[in-house]
């Protein structure tokens, strides 16, 4: 990006200098300190007179300039650098490449760079390298803590997870909410798997002797920005606000994640190789009681079973019963290597960069593994003196072995586990599985090693994609880039079920498999415009338009009744029960945008948008539609401590600024084909088509919203704190949501335009370096971010709308009504009486569930979150660790309610206590002033049912506080002196990192940073804050060494 | 050089321009799934759904509050719907709700909307016409509902009452009437029908007689009203059906689960339902001609019933259970039937289930065994939705309640003929049907016998209501539990024979299950509440101002019921 970026930048910051005098100028040529390159495009700065100039290719410039006069050099990528002006004329200067200080340019929307100053919004960066360092296999895991108002939550800690991230609180309320990824320039696809499209649930509709009704949620599919190898980020910028909706309308409601990758430089040939080698396990473990046998209500029973295992509510172990540590014995520790090649080579007229990757990452669990391969080929010409070329090309291929999560699974299979049976014997002789209870197969849960060795899953994805960004300089101010990109994903993926397996056995085994292919084009064109009129008012314009079309075409099959019972191909099924389906959909956007920046000065800019959306979902074949629909942005911001009477406060506030943005967008369906008729095709006598359950809606329009962000900017004590602060109001209205309604519709759930929901909240960073001395120096960044998102209003007087995806456990449901927050859950609690006592039946002595209503039980929403990362540099070691700090948000722990109910959570290690439960007797009296205290003693321990028979989920919901080290890095750069001996290596690195170190919290489960769901089938909140059968992302300890030739 | 800058601008020029092209956009059409199917692959779900709607809500509880079966174990959930009470869950008496507004609903008014469109008068006229049996249906199930509003695209549903439901059924019936009769191309239409029509095959007049069929079924539900006009109803029957032939039936294919019929041995819903000692003492002559004595019985209850293993109960085998009683047998499985071997006196006692003479339990759940079942109950029989034995059943009431007792006493005996003929019929023709009857039909000489007997009155003096009513039940047992239940609510269930003065109760032998269930406040069951997933959170409001949520709303008296 760096070359095509100058060409860019010279509208934006050219300052014409023709007027001034040559004899008071002084010149020099700018270097980049690691390899002395030159640097083309560097801005140089006369910060007394504020006239600015450029480095040419050769990296020379010139600049009006006296003696004392201060002179700030900055660059993309490089620490800005300030010199004052001596007696020498010629002033060359070295520029060190920074991974803290990404300059002054940020690059936004359709890939165009802006000046920091003029930024009306936060836009917050983290370096590629930082990234990189974490040595995480997806890299939106190593986002966690680094950016204010961001929210990443992995969906389990096996190799090819995928994550769900959150920018803010949230716009959507049954629609997506994850932001839309920018890589150079173009959206490109985060899709993954949407398991509800598959042929996995075999459903008695078709043939098929038995039924297995398999969640949308018990396997996992990556996404596919999770394929970008981290060693090819240059930098990633968080788009949080009114610019990602302003500029990318549909697609950046929900904020933009912006990565610009890493390209060749001109120069000398760099060759780069870094490895990486990883121990990953699992350190916090379910915590299962070791004194109460198998048996209910106090009597052995080695059958006493529930839906989800044994119940241990028998006596106690005899003493010396021999106990297997089943959980530790389960999981491995997982070994990864990672090795990254690069090579660097070229002119600065025609260069490229080449970058292998290679990633084999074994799970904790067994039978889990990634193995992913990613080439990336940068190149950049030029083409003709005003035109220049940068084409890239990228091809990731990637094979996941995947174990089955959720209900069911090892995971929970391990917690209720018997520990006096050793469930690594999980298997006969003759290839059946080995049971605990003399019953059928399909009465008996898997035992967890069966699990991952017999039912498995797999996806092998190979990911093409390719751009190319011309841009050309017209005439002086007027330049055109066009970027055209091509993306193509072709998955194929399976999924079995071993014919002795609990779940297939009735089908006698089950296979399905799935080919995806996804295809996507997209391009944009744009011309920007410069004129600086007289020296201080700067006009930018630019316009543009963009295009995109995704194509996706998925077949899926399935199969039953395996001949074989160990070979999991569709040859091996019964014919007669194959079956398969087919699922297409085509979406397109056009989009013309257009921009003005008016600047004063270098001192106040205002800026406005304006943009033109057509989407292919909105369009029709049977009413005239409009596909098309507008908004804009109008923003300002204000650099305060550049006015002249604050000079005298220039001694420690360096820079101030305020600003202010608004922004409209709109938003079209998500979804294709959602305006017209819905029919599917059914199975019932004559066959045909049939309306589906959820209804389209003709009269659908683009959804708006309107976001607000107020705030500003500090450095003070020469730079040596910053403070970003931004506050926001995003208001969305006519959220387009399927909603259930009532059946009278026609349908079952709806296309509405009926959400309105608020967001507001803050974002705050400050940066800072504590000590910054000439061999030490210490640098902090606080994160810290408060979010709130509120729904307003459902369609109509519908009280509620909820994710049924998310209702994995008891009656616990992603939830929302009016005044409820996004992150609400809803599920069932105890009865009370008027005055809030809990009602007891007098028969049992129980507690009552209510069921009747399914009420507010927690909200997943933090209070506030915290990011703290700090770096410490001495001479050429350095150690950066990042904290992640979270007060509040309730998670429901589902795990710990499945093992209550079995007897086999440490919390019912007390039942031999007597106790009388407090409240009142519902018998009639419960409500009036003289109410029947309970008095009915109960032992839980002769009565099972205390555990299992009567519950509520609000029992089980913990509000949570966490600290966890998200990742340590001690980093070693051999000394330059050291090197200067050999002539092989220009640098060599060696780097020890830990990620997922430890969690300091008040939580009683494993880790309360899970997702019950998968990144696909994520609607509104999704479903993070629901913790049941995925594991947490296991501790990793990596090391690796880097070398440059 | 230059040329290649003027072309890069032109190009943006051009794509911005071209962003304005909508016709770039208009691809929003499902490439896989139609969205604009024709109307002939949009019928035969609208008529298999039918056909499973009501098999579903009919054959799992009103067919207990009918007393057609009732479960075969007694404990107290399974017996809740034999002492016609309710459970208000999820999908539990719901089906009627769902085949209504999402399985007909939607589907019936984009054939409705495209008949008009492309001209086609004759979809417009059986959507109608299917449209108004289905309001027809769900408001003798479940009384008020939405009518006016439904459909609409609204959040908020208004319930219309059910003389308004049923002022608009008949509204429906004439404007499918009219539509059918626009059709100008007789030939073409009934082709272009034929395509997805598998009850009638695009017989357009056959249509008709159904149309008229909900209208005679909708005037003479009133019977208890002021207004209620005899000759209507009777022009009405006459205009209906007038052979087996003209039986609205819906077929099945049976090669996978959803094209199977409910009741067939495949899908498995029957194994726990047993017959009412109401319907075997109904055929083995208990009731209609005072004696089981072999002479008695009905030709039919061996082609109806499955007998047990103990012939030596007095009727030759046939044995049911009384409601909330359940089979006293039930838990002998596996018991030999071998004289002499452990309980085997009990064990043949045991009452059979529908699907054949002897058997106890499914003998090929989820496998396709298209030979097994029996009557109604096999996987490829078909299912009636209208006979024309109903047809004449509801004509000689009529002609009772006009006093014309020649006139009532033919179409009483051609009711019961039809019967017969219904059970004889050859259903290939009905998308390769299964026959009622096994392997022979019913003899001519049998059913002269049966006319002759003492079951079937001899002359048209000596007709009463209750032999009408009880033929009727018949006729309907095993498919037409909604109609044998308006009919049983018309007369209370208990009511003494109203018209022909007999003094008697007209369900002779009919006895409400006692005790009834703990929440009925001791009334029989009466109507049905709406879908409790579809209403209970969406429509609240309504279902509070209608008092439905109160515990007895089910025992409330149908506005049709009352005078």
């Amino acid at each position: 990006m760096r070359k095509p970026l100058f060409f860019l930048l010279v509208p934006l910051l050219c300052i014409s200098l023709m007027a001034s005098a040559q004899d008071k100028s002084v010149s020099g040529t700018v270097l980049a300190d690691d390899d002395g390159s030159p640097l083309p495009g560097v801005t140089v700065a006369n910060q007394t007179t504020g006239k600015k100039a450029q480095t040419n290719l050769a990296g020379y410039y010139t600049i009006v300039g006296e003696k004392g006069q201060k002179l700030v050099i900055s660059y993309v990528a490089y620490a800005s650098k300030e010199i004052i002006i001596g007696d020498d004329k010629l002033i060359n200067i070295r520029l060190v490449a920074s991974n803290k200080e990404l300059g002054n340019v940020v690059v936004t929307g359709y890939g165009q760079a802006k000046s920091k100053r003029e930024l009306a919004y936060q836009a917050p960066t983290v370096s590629g390298e930082d990234i990189a360092q974490t040595k995480r296999s997806n890299f939106l895991n190593a986002l966690a803590g680094r950016v204010p108002g961001l929210t990443v939550t992995s969906t389990s800690g096996m190799p090819g997870a995928s994550a769900q991230i959150i920018l803010r609180g949230g716009a959507s309320i049954g629609g997506n909410n994850q932001p839309l990824f920018v890589v150079d320039g173009l959206p490109q696809s985060n899709s993954s798997i949407d398991q509800n499209d598959l042929a996995t649930a075999s459903s008695t509709a078709v043939a098929g002797a038995g039924n297995l009704s398999l969640a949308n949620r018990n396997s996992d599919y990556t996404n596919r920005i999770a394929d970008m190898n981290p060693d090819d980020i240059e930098s990633v910028v968080i788009l949080k606000g009114p610019e990602a909706t302003a500029l990318y309308g549909s697609d950046g409601a929900s904020g933009a994640i912006v990565i610009t990758t890493k390209k060749g430089k001109g120069g000398a040939t760099k060759i780069t190789y870094s490895n990486n080698f990883a121990i990953s396990e699992v350190y916090r473990y379910p915590q299962i009681q070791e004194v109460y046998s198998r048996g209910s209500n106090g009597v052995y029973d080695p059958a006493s079973n529930g839906l989800y295992g044994p119940f241990y509510f028998g006596p106690k172990y005899a003493a010396g019963t021999k106990f297997y540590n089943n959980i530790k014995n389960f999981f491995e520790r997982g070994f990864a290597q990672q090795h990254n090649l690069s090579v660097e080579a070229g002119s600065a007229e025609l260069n490229y960069r080449f970058n292998a990757g290679y990633l084999d990452q074994g799970g904790v669990v067994p039978n889990t593994r990634l193995v992913r391969y990613n080439f990336r080929l940068t190149a950049y010409a030029q083409l003709a003196k005003r035109i220049k070329m940068t084409t890239t090309i990228s091809y990731t291929s990637s094979n996941n072995d995947k174990a089955i999560k959720g209900a069911g699974s090892f995971y929970t299979n391990l917690m209720t586990y018997p520990i006096d049976i050793d469930a690594s014997n999980y298997i006969n002789p003759d290839g059946t599985r080995k049971l605990i209870r003399n019953v059928a197969l399909s009465s008996e849960l898997n035992s967890p090693f069966w699990d991952v060795n017999k039912n498995k899953g797999n996806d092998k994805s190979y990911n093409f994609t390719g751009n190319v960004n011309i841009s050309a300089t017209i005439v002086k101010g007027l330049t055109a880039t066009g970027i055209v990109g091509l993306s193509q994903t072709t998955t194929i993926g399976s999924l079995v079920y071993h014919p002795y397996s609990r779940e297939a056995f009735s089908l006698g085994g089950f296979l399905s498999t799935y080919n995806l292919a996804f295809n996507s084009l997209t391009s944009t064109f744009r011309l920007n415009y410069n004129k600086t009129i007289a020296n201080k008012f700067t006009n930018d314009f630019y316009v543009g338009g963009y295009m995109e079309d995704n194509k996706v075409n998925m077949t899926s099959q399935r199969g039953e009744r395996f001949y074989e019972a160990d070979i999991s191909s569709l040859n091996n099924t019964d014919p007669t029960s194959r079956y398969a389906t087919l699922m297409q959909s085509e979406v397109r956007k056009v989009r013309g945008y257009a921009g003005y920046t008016f600047g004063y000065d270098n001192l106040l800019y205002l800026s406005f948008t304006g943009t033109r959306e057509g989407v292919s979902t909105l369009t029709s074949k049977f009413r005239d539609k409009q596909p098309f629909f507008n908004y804009g942005s109008a923003s300002g911001s204000f650099i305060l401590s550049d006015l002249d009477f604050m000079e005298s406060t220039k001694k420690w506030l360096s820079y101030a600024k305020l600003r202010a943005s608004y922004a409209t967008t709109g938003k079209a369906p998500l979804n294709p084909y959602v305006i017209d008729y819905s029919f599917n095709s059914v199975a019932s006598t004559g066959g045909g088509y049939a309306l589906g359950v959820t209804g389209n809606n003709f009269n659908l329009r683009p959804e708006i919203s309107k976001n607000m962000e107020l705030g500003g900017e500090l450095k003070l004590f020469k730079n040596r704190i910053g403070v970003d602060i931004a506050w926001f109001n995003n208001k969305v209205k006519d959220n387009i949501i399927s909603q259930r309604i009532s059946y009278a519709s026609g349908f079952i759930l709806k296309y509405f335009n009926g959400g309105q929901l608020s967001s507001k909240g803050w974002d705050i960073q400050v940066t800072g370096s504590p000590v910054k001395t000439k061999n030490f120096t210490w640098d902090v960044v606080v994160n810290f971010d408060k979010a709130k998102t509120i729904i307003d209003k459902l369609p109509g007087d519908v009280p509620y709308y909820y994710d049924s995806d998310t209702w994995v456990f008891g009656s616990v449901r992603s939830q929302v009504g009016v005044g409820q927050s996004l992150a609400n859950l809803s599920g069932f609690t105890f009865m009370k009486n008027k005055n809030g006592d809990l009602l007891i039946s007098p028969s049992t002595g129980l507690p009552i569930q209510a069921t009747s209503e399914y009420t507010p039980i927690g909200d997943r929403q933090p209070d506030y979150k915290f990011g703290l990362i700090n770096t410490f540099t001495y001479k050429d070691l350095f150690l950066s660790f990042n904290l992640d700090i979270r007060k509040g948000g309730d998670v429901f722990n589902a795990n710990e309610m499945m093992m209550t109910i079995n007897g086999i959570s440490k919390r019912t290690l007390d039942r031999e206590q007597p106790r009388v439960i407090q409240g009142i007797l519902q018998d009639g009296l419960e409500n009036t002033d003289k109410p029947t205290v309970n008095n009915i003693a109960i032992t839980p321990y002769f009565r099972s049912n205390y555990y299992n028979g009567n519950f509520a989920e609000s029992d089980f919901i913990e509000n949570v506080n966490w600290l966890r080290m998200r990742d340590i890095t001690l980093g070693y750069q051999l000394p330059a002196k050291l090197l200067k001996r050999q002539k092989v290596f220009k640098t060599a690195s060696i780097a020890i990192t830990a990620t997922d170190v430890f969690m300091i919290t008040n939580y009683s489960g494993m880790d309360p940073n899970v997702n019950v769901l998968n990144s696909s089938n994520t609607k509104g909140f999704g479903g993070s804050g629901i913790d049941y059968g995925a594991i947490p992302t296991p501790r990793a300890i990596n090391f690796g060494v880097k070398f440059s030739f | 050089m230059k040329k290649s800058i003027i072309y890069i601008a032109g190009l943006a020029v051009l794509f911005v321009a071209g962003a304005g092209c909508k016709k770039y956009l208009d691809i929003n059409s499902d490439p896989d799934t139609t969205q604009s199917p024709s109307n002939s692959s949009v019928l035969p779900q609208c008529l298999a759904a039918m056909a499973t709607g009501l098999q579903s809500d009919g054959g799992l509880y009103v067919a207990k509050y009918t007393q057609n079966w009732f479960t075969s174990a007694s404990t107290s959930a399974s017996i809740l719907y034999d002492q016609q009470g309710y459970s208000w869950s999820g999908g539990t008496m719901a089906a009627t709700w769902t085949l209504l507004y999402t399985a007909m609903g939607g589907n019936l008014n984009y054939m409705i909307e495209n008949g008009i469109k492309g001209n086609t008068p004759v979809f417009t006229g059986v959507a109608l016409a299917l449209k108004a049996w289905s309001f027809q249906h769900a408001t003798d199930y479940n009384s008020d509902l939405p009518f006016y509003d439904a459909f609409k695209d609204t959040t908020a549903f208004h319930y219309d009452t059910q003389e308004a439901i049923y002022k608009g059924v008949d509204s429906l019936c004439r404007l499918s009437l009219s539509y059918l009769n626009q059709v100008t191309d007789p030939t073409v239409s009934s082709s272009k029908l034929a395509i997805g029509d598998m009850v009638y095959n695009g017989d357009i007049a056959k249509w008709k007689k159904f149309v008229y069929g909900v209208l005679a079924r909708n005037w003479h539900h009133q019977t208890n009203k002021a207004s209620y006009n005899a000759d209507s109803v009777i022009k009405y029957c006459d205009n209906a059906m007038a052979a087996v032939t003209d039986d609205f039936c819906v077929p099945f294919d049976a090669t996978v689960n959803n094209n199977s019929n409910y009741f067939g041995t495949f899908r498995d819903n029957m194994g726990a339902m047993r017959f009412s000692n109401f319907i075997v003492k109904l055929l083995d002559g208990t009731i209609l001609s005072g004696s089981n004595a072999f002479n008695n019985r009905d030709p039919r209850m061996a082609f109806m019933l499955s007998a047990s293993q103990d012939t030596t109960n007095g009727n030759g085998g046939y044995r049911g259970v009384d409601p909330a009683q359940g089979d006293p047998y039930i838990t002998l499985t596996g018991t030999t039937y071998t004289v002499g071997s452990a309980n085997w006196i009990n064990a043949r006692k045991r009452v059979a289930t529908p699907w054949g003479d002897s058997i106890y339990a499914n003998p090929s759940a989820a496998i396709f065994n298209n030979a097994t079942g029996k009557y109604l109950f096999q996987n490829k029989a078909v299912f009636p939705i209208m006979t024309y034995a109903e047809m004449q059943f509801i004509k000689a009431e009529a002609e009772l309640r006009k006093a014309d007792k020649a006139a009532a006493y033919t179409a009483y005996l051609a009711g019961i003929n039809a019967h017969f003929d219904f059970i004889n019929r050859s259903y290939n023709a009905v998308r390769g049907a299964n026959n009622l009857f096994s392997t022979t039909t019913l003899t001519a000489a049998a059913r002269t016998k049966y006319l002759a007997g003492l079951n079937v009155k001899q002359t048209s003096t000596a007709l009463t209501l209750s032999d009408v009513m009880l033929q009727k039940y018949i006729a309907l047992w095993g498919w037409g539990f909604f109609e044998t239940w308006v009919d049983l609510r018309r007369f209370h269930y208990i009511d003494l024979d109203p018209v022909t003065g007999t003094g008697q109760q007209v369900y002779l032998g009919f006895l409400l299950p006692s005790p009834l269930y703990s929440l009925n406040a001791s009334k029989p069951v009466y109507r049905v509440r709406p879908h409790f997933t579809s209403e209970f959170t969406y429509n609240l409001s309504e279902l509070q101002r209608l008092g439905i949520n109160t515990n007895t709303y089910h025992t409330k008296e149908m506005w049709f019921s009352q005078p």
